[in-house]
């Protein structure tokens, strides 16, 4: 980021090819539409892109970019409450409650253990999907991102105890959830 | 199991521990299958939530980011024109800032050209004057006036420099008084090469001429100025040992209204120069005996009566005592016509003595004028 600061675009790029696809992630998790991640992860570069000035070495540039990230989420959650919803093509589709692109078989898995995982994703996203947005954001972030808990109390602006508690509570909320599952 | 143990492993589990702790801690999970359990059950937890789905980030996001990063980072105009060379920088400043100033000089320079083709024909016309208007403070140093042998001509030189500036009021106080100053140093500088002004009335006259053209010329306050000036160059003049009626009469003739206008400095010089030139114009010819008569008229000023007194009643009385009986009364009748009786100043005695061959000089010529004045004059002093 500091090379980029100099105005150099390939460390850009770098920072980019790095972050894209945990970005991504972040999103999808937060709302589980694909396309709107890919859109909240090219708007946060182009934040970033912006204020670059604005970001200093002292901190690590994972920690800006989510706060970046999570900063935009924001703007972008309390514009969906007040737009109308869109049907995105990741819609759960189908009685089933599948996609459209998951009709597509992959021939690097079989059959049997896509539809595994594919169980497996279902229950992992309704038992986000049950969670707290306070406490969901806590465990994206931890577990899904790898961010220190004093990463997450810096990028949510909260005090780190509020964070341990958050994940506490969260880890216990979603062994109920998923009590069956687990053994 | 207590919030502080579970809180322990989950910190484990998060990677929050230091070596050390985390050392500990697994030590002590040794002897404690409670907390062996718990931590199954939580890396059971985080391993199957971790097999939620995940996805790949559009390649295309990088495309459209990369090109508004380049756009961002592109290289502003200031800095693009400091890369380059030295010499196309020059050419590049040339080619804008240069040429717009160069074109811009090159009109100013057109117009003034102009404009001065049109003051010189139009203002210009009278013979050329070598001697420029900006002469040397010090006599020495004035440059010699390129003038033919003809002193008419040269005064006209002057002259015609105070009647064409003086028309100019686009010059200003400051030119009138440059071009005023020029006419008497135009004068001076011939008296300096040929040891006289002329005669004695060419000098008194072009010397007049150039108080009356500065006195005429400008608003009062600029007037002022102008006189001031023009009265400077005299008392210069008598400074640098300028001891012609001609100065005298000058000084003479705008006397009150150069005393007005003068500081007191000034007026302390005036004084001075008349005490001086008094004395070796007293007796001389006709023309300085009539400055004298002159200067009898003189109002004096109740702040500098005590230094005029000084003069006329010295070196001035001695004056009029050296006078033609006809010119003193000449000098007494029309101070006394213009000021009344009382003002002439003169001790009985004096009058006495001068009256009376001025009365019969006046019964002789037969002027009413001056026999009524003698006879306003003989009243108060009963003669």
């Amino acid at each position: 980021m500091v090379a980029f600061q100099g105005d150099d675009p390939q460390a850009f790029d770098e920072l980019l090819c790095r972050y894209q696809r945990m970005l991504a992630n972040y999103f999808y998790k937060q709302c589980y539409d694909r396309t709107l991640a890919q859109d909240l992860v090219q708007e946060t570069f182009l934040r970033i892109l912006k204020s670059r000035d604005r970001y200093r070495p002292e901190a690590k540039f994972k920690t800006f970019l989510f706060t970046v990230a999570r900063n935009l989420w924001i703007d972008q959650h309390r514009s969906r409450k007040a737009a109308p919803k869109i049907v995105s093509a990741d819609q759960p589709w189908g009685e089933d409650g599948g996609r459209l692109s998951d009709a597509v078989p992959s021939g690097e898995v079989s059959a049997e253990r896509r539809i595994e995982d594919h169980e497996a994703a279902e229950m992992v996203r309704e038992a986000l999907t049950e969670l707290p947005d306070g406490q969901r954001e806590v465990w994206i972030l931890a577990i899904d991102q790898g961010l220190k808990q004093r990463e997450i109390a810096s990028v949510l602006e909260i005090p780190l105890g509020t964070v341990k508690s958050r994940m506490n509570a969260a880890v216990t909320r979603l062994r109920g959830l998923l009590g069956g599952a687990l053994r | 199991m207590s919030a502080e143990r579970r809180q322990e492993l989950l910190d484990l589990l998060l990677g929050e521990l230091d070596s050390q702790r985390e050392d500990e801690l697994k030590s002590r999970l040794q002897g404690e299958p409670e907390l062996q359990r718990e931590l199954a059950e939580l890396e059971s937890l985080f391993g199957f939530m971790r097999r939620g789905e995940e996805i790949e980030a559009d390649p295309a996001i990088r495309t459209r980011v990369m090109r508004e990063a380049e756009r961002a980072t592109r290289p502003s105009f200031a800095k693009r024109l400091a890369s380059l060379p030295g010499l196309f920088r020059f050419r590049f400043q040339r080619s804008l800032v240069f040429r717009v100033a160069a074109v811009s000089l090159a009109v100013h320079l057109v117009v003034v050209a102009v404009m001065w083709n049109v003051y010189v024909r139009k203002y210009d016309a009278a013979p050329v004057i070598t001697a420029g208007p900006f002469i040397p403070s010090d006599p020495a140093d004035r440059p010699v006036p390129d003038y033919r042998p003809d002193q008419a001509f040269v005064m006209r030189i002057g002259l015609a420099r105070v009647s064409r500036s003086v028309r100019l009021k686009r010059f200003g106080v400051n030119g009138q008084r440059e071009a005023i100053r020029s006419g008497v140093e135009t004068l001076l500088a011939r008296q300096k090469m040929d040891g006289s002004f002329g005669t004695p009335e060419e000098t008194a006259q072009a010397t007049l001429i150039l108080l009356g053209e500065g006195s005429n010329s400008t608003d009062p306050t600029a007037r002022g100025r102008v006189v001031r000036e023009a009265v400077g160059s005299l008392l210069r003049a008598v400074d640098s040992g300028e001891q012609s009626g001609f100065v005298l009469s000058a000084l003479i003739e705008d006397w009150t209204f150069s005393y007005e206008n003068l500081t007191e400095e000034e007026r302390t010089r005036y004084v001075r120069a008349m005490q001086t030139l008094i004395p070796t114009v007293r007796g001389a010819g006709a023309a300085e005996s009539l400055v004298l008569a002159e200067l009898v008229g003189i109002p004096v000023s109740s702040d500098h009566s005590g230094e005029l007194a000084l003069v006329l009643g010295g070196d001035a009385w001695r004056a009029l005592d050296a006078m033609p009986t006809r010119l003193r009364a000449t000098a007494l009748i029309a101070r006394v016509q213009e000021d009344g009786p009382g003002a002439v100043g003169f001790g009985y005695e004096t009058l006495r003595d001068w009256v009376a061959p001025a009365f019969q000089s006046a019964l002789r010529s037969g002027r009413s004028g001056d026999l009524q004045a003698l006879l306003l004059l003989q009243a108060p002093y009963r003669l």
